[in-house]
């Protein structure tokens, strides 16, 4: 069996990224995610080699920072000029803030040596890596984002299916589309250890899309992405703990080392293609039927 | 043959100027982060490829790459269709599933494999030039500078070939259709054009940070130009800037080329993001200014001009009054005031403003137009 810390782990990154993915998913901002996982990276690189600390907590601080900078700029590109298109500015955004994070390694990599390889866990996710240490940060994030998503339900559902409509109501708060963000920004980066940089966005993507196509009220939907986050959560870690075992038992290497994001996503994914593809069938033989029925 | 440095700028120049064109066509087609996607799938490529060939440095490693990015694209078109045209979804869902294959494979193979997986995803330009294309021992200069080239002189004669019908494709596809335009082998030999491109850039640039090279030139030349050949022009122009500068930077501060190229290109990006001539950030808000000018100064006049027909000019026309009625600070009143005074519209005498002829003259057109277009 893994570790206790890295199972908990595990189904914690997955019931916050299927909480979070619902959102971003109902906003049609299915690359946000993308973008701002991407623009943690010189966020770690920063607080590593200005701190030189290796515990998630002070790391994800500089990780969330450089989150919310890409999402503001993000913003504002959008606003400044009407000429760059959305897809070009989330492109811009997503490789100009790694890019960055990248002109700075070399330097932390001299100025504290061997310290990189640590962050390196980060690209991938990697469970081998993971700590209770990290396994409280998620606690702390998820705990009270489940509360304000809670607290703020009427708004927030509001804010993803009826912007225009919600904007009329007395009790629009003008905090909430700030809230969530900067919810989906923190969220993201405490699952980091898990998922890695690269691959949150499509757990981001495939949780809720899985959730979506098995049911029909968003409520549930989000009770069904995040019950599938944790299930998937827990498996994988097992996945990768017996896909190592018959590797060193079947071609005798025992470096055989497998990232968890991967799998974690090759699962997720694996889910959504089967419930697509199920509601397609479905649908074709509502249709079948609705012609036969016409044809009658 | 050139020191390593020059070899190095050589190949920092032929990547940004071959995924500069690639990228520009792909910002007409509103797909700027097909690059990303194409990017990350050809990593399951890889991995086959690798369990498959046996060898990380066959050359037939490269074809499956290029095969497994179309085999994505045309996935993730399929995808999309299938849930109703949501194509940001689509790409989210089959992008990473197959960069997720990739790095499952690769992390699996014995350590002898030498594919680095960090290396996948940032790249190293610096060391392009180890890789060395020899003819009869004799050194040709770094390989990658040799197919970067070739990849470049595909991409530019198709562009050159196809101008007309690619134009039409990606300004008006409808209209194309409905003349009778059959798209779908300009779309394929595109599609292919940029997985060879992006799978030939790859390793100098890696997966993520080739995406600034791909889409910023193109959205530089986006601010700057109206036309499509100037646009393809300053493409050009902007990816050749970013990689002499990313290669200067290199000389200062101690990054690898891979990181200066693309976040040169961004700088570029960025000086031309708010200093454009006419759609730049600057450029807007200067244009602001002077229109919020005129307007205050074509009201002052017709202000002045109406107060002298009424006749009440002694009251209503000092700069205090006008200040009080019109809701504006004295000084504003005041400057507006002195350049309508330097057109010569305006004279002042004894403490109140008078419109001179010609600001008669200017005060009625500005009325009778308005009236007019009432």
């Amino acid at each position: 069996m893994p570790d206790p810390a890295v199972m908990t782990g595990c189904i914690l990154a997955g019931v916050l990224y299927g909480l979070l993915g619902s959102f971003c998913m109902a906003r049609n901002q299915a690359l946000l995610g993308d973008v701002i996982s991407h623009a943690a990276w010189p966020g770690l690189v920063l607080a590593l080699g200005l701190t030189g600390s290796r515990h998630f907590g002070v790391l994800g601080v500089g990780a969330a920072l450089v989150g919310f900078m890409a999402l503001i700029s993000l913003e504002y590109l959008g606003k400044g000029s009407t000429r760059i298109k959305p897809d070009t500015r989330l492109a811009l955004v997503l490789s100009g803030f790694f890019a960055a994070g990248m002109l700075f390694t070399r330097q932390v990599q001299t100025s504290r040596p061997g310290s990189m390889g640590h962050l390196h866990s980060f690209l991938f996710g990697q469970t081998a890596a993971l700590v209770w240490m990290d396994t409280a940060v998620m606690a702390t994030v998820l705990i009270p984002t489940m509360i304000l998503v809670w607290l703020r339900w009427r708004d927030l559902s509001a804010l993803c299916f009826d912007p225009q409509w919600r904007q009329t109501t007395p009790h629009a708060n003008g905090a909430t589309p700030a809230i969530l963000n900067g919810l989906l920004v923190i969220g993201i980066v405490a699952g980091l250890p898990v998922a890695g940089v690269v691959l949150v966005s499509a757990l981001l993507v495939c949780l809720p899309v899985t959730a979506r196509s098995l049911t029909n009220r968003f409520s549930s939907g989000i009770l069904v992405a995040m019950g599938l986050g944790a299930t998937l959560g827990a498996l994988s870690p097992l996945v990768v703990m017996l896909t190592e075992s018959i590797f060193r038992h079947w071609r005798g290497n025992d470096d055989a080392r497998l990232p968890t994001g991967p799998v974690f996503v090759l699962l997720g994914v694996t889910c959504s293609g089967l419930s697509l593809g199920l509601k397609n069938m479905r649908q074709r033989k509502i249709q079948r039927m609705g012609r036969n029925h016409a044809s009658c | 043959m050139l020191p390593v440095e020059w070899e190095v700028l050589l190949v920092a120049c032929l990547t940004s100027l071959a995924c500069g064109l690639t990228g520009s066509i792909s910002i007409l087609r509103r797909q700027a982060l097909l690059g990303d996607a194409l990017g990350h799938s050809l990593l399951a490529g890889i991995g086959i490829g690798f369990w498959v060939l046996g060898s990380s440095s066959s050359p037939w490693l490269f074809a499956f790459a290029v095969t497994s990015g179309m085999m994505a694209v045309g996935l993730s078109e399929w995808v999309s269709r299938a849930v109703g045209g949501n194509q940001s979804m689509a790409l989210g869902l089959v992008f990473p599933a197959f960069f997720s294959i990739g790095v499952v494979l690769i992390s699996l193979a014995p350590k002898s494999a030498h594919i680095d997986l960090d290396r996948v995803l940032t790249g190293n330009m610096d060391l392009a030039p180890l890789e060395r294309l020899q003819w009869r021992d004799m050194d040709l200069g770094p390989l990658s500078a040799w197919t970067l080239s070739c990849s470049l002189v595909l991409m530019a004669s198709f562009v050159w070939l196809f101008h007309r019908s690619l134009i039409w494709h990606l300004f008006d596809p409808q209209g194309a259709k409905a003349a009778g335009m059959v798209l779908w082998p300009l779309s394929l030999a595109w599609l292919l054009l940029s997985a060879v491109t992006i799978s030939l850039a790859f390793e100098t640039m890696g997966t993520v940070m080739v995406v600034s090279l791909l889409v910023a030139p193109g959205a530089t030349a986006w601010m700057l130009t109206r036309s499509i050949n100037s646009y393809l022009a300053v493409t050009c122009l902007a990816a050749i800037a970013s990689g002499l500068t990313g290669r200067g930077i290199t000389m200062f501060l101690d990054a690898s080329t891979t990181a200066t190229t693309a976040i040169s290109s961004i700088i570029i990006f960025l000086l031309a993001y708010f200093l454009a001539p006419r759609e730049g950030i600057f450029a807007r808000w200067r244009d602001g200014v002077k229109a919020r000018r005129e307007i205050e100064m074509r009201m002052l006049l017709v202000h002045l001009w109406h107060h002298e027909l009424l006749g009440d000019e002694s009251t209503e026309c000092s700069e205090a009054t006008m200040a009080q009625h019109l809701g504006l600070a004295t000084q504003k009143i005041r400057a507006t005031l002195n350049s309508l005074e330097s057109r010569k519209l305006v004279y002042p005498s004894d403490g109140i403003w008078k419109t001179t002829q010609q600001g008669k003259i200017k005060a009625r057109d500005q009325m009778s137009g308005s009236e007019a277009s009432r």
